[in-house]
């Protein structure tokens, strides 16, 4: 689900390019950018192809912050003068039509 | 089991077109359809698994950050909210209907979801605005999503407003003889 770029109030999802990269490289990044944040490490990972998300009319900005690999997907859909809490229902469509196209991978 | 169901079902079909007219006897009626479904210790019994999600996310979300990329607390209010709507669903779907799976959201709120494929599936999410926000899929025959206000202080109004869910809730469970409507 996207979230709200606190600066420019962008809609975002905070993803990692894995094509390319070994099983211990991916972990090797979460251990490094994400369970140090979290209170428990991540025991998987969704997995699925750039096309997924292209077809929903999405793309990526692939801004290499904090970490090479590091990218975000844009392009949700937006209106200025409508709540958060009214346009949910679009971002819940789209992810769910995306998500149908990605695996799940647990952490070995 | 299912043997068991059927019997019941027919013993006891004469309740229900009991119009309740007062409310106590309103209480009673949605007390009696939540115990009519509950099946304790059944496969229908959705309190076990619900019960144990609501618990860890009371124990992991609800402070800010939870998950580590800034999310909000799952507040108390947004939990009872959820086990409101939950519970309200619980009564109005036919018996045999699978437990949700109880999502915490980085943006506070908790998703109601059930999944049958990876194209048949429904969400609801629950926040403590007074609003449902809904999305679904339904493999060939396409996807719904929207929102729609719910006052979940007024057990009458909050199922009333649930009736567009359960709906589509038929649509991902259809009927069988096993899953009978009430």
């Amino acid at each position: 689900m996207p979230r709200r770029n606190p600066t420019n109030r962008r809609l975002e999802t905070s993803v990692c390019r894995s094509s390319g990269l070994t099983e211990d490289q991916v972990w090797t990044i979460c251990s490094g950018y994400f369970d140090v944040h979290a209170p428990k490490p991540a025991i998987g990972r969704g997995v699925g192809p750039a096309a997924a998300v292209f077809a929903e009319k999405l793309a990526f900005d692939a801004d290499g912050k904090p970490y090479p690999e590091h990218a975000n997907i844009i392009g949700w859909f937006d209106a200025a003068d409508t709540p958060d809490n009214e346009l949910k229902h679009f971002w819940m469509d789209q992810m769910q039509r995306i998500a149908k196209h990605f695996s799940y991978m647990p952490r070995r | 089991m299912s043997l068991a169901i059927t019997v019941g079902d027919s013993r006891l079909s004469g309740y229900y077109d009991y119009e309740p007219v007062s409310h106590s006897s309103e209480l009673l009626t949605r007390k009696w359809a939540q115990e009519r479904n509950y099946l304790k210790g059944s496969a229908s019994d959705w309190f076990p698994t619900v019960d144990a999600a609501f618990r860890v996310t009371r124990d992991e979300c609800q402070m800010a950050g939870w998950d580590g990329q800034g999310a909000l607390a799952i507040t108390d209010q947004v939990i009872a909210i959820t086990e409101k709507v939950v519970w309200a669903l619980f009564a109005l779907l036919p018996k045999g209907t699978p437990a949700p799976d109880l999502i915490p959201e980085a943006d506070g709120e908790i998703c109601i979801s059930w999944s049958v494929e990876t194209d048949r599936l429904l969400s609801l999410s629950i926040g403590a605005h007074g609003k449902i926000n809904f999305a679904g899929q339904f493999g060939k025959e396409g996807g719904i999503h929207g929102w729609q206000p719910i006052n979940a202080a007024s057990p009458s109004a909050l199922d009333e407003s649930l009736q567009d869910a359960a709906k589509y809730l038929g649509r991902l469970y259809p009927p069988t003889v096993s899953r009978r409507a009430v």
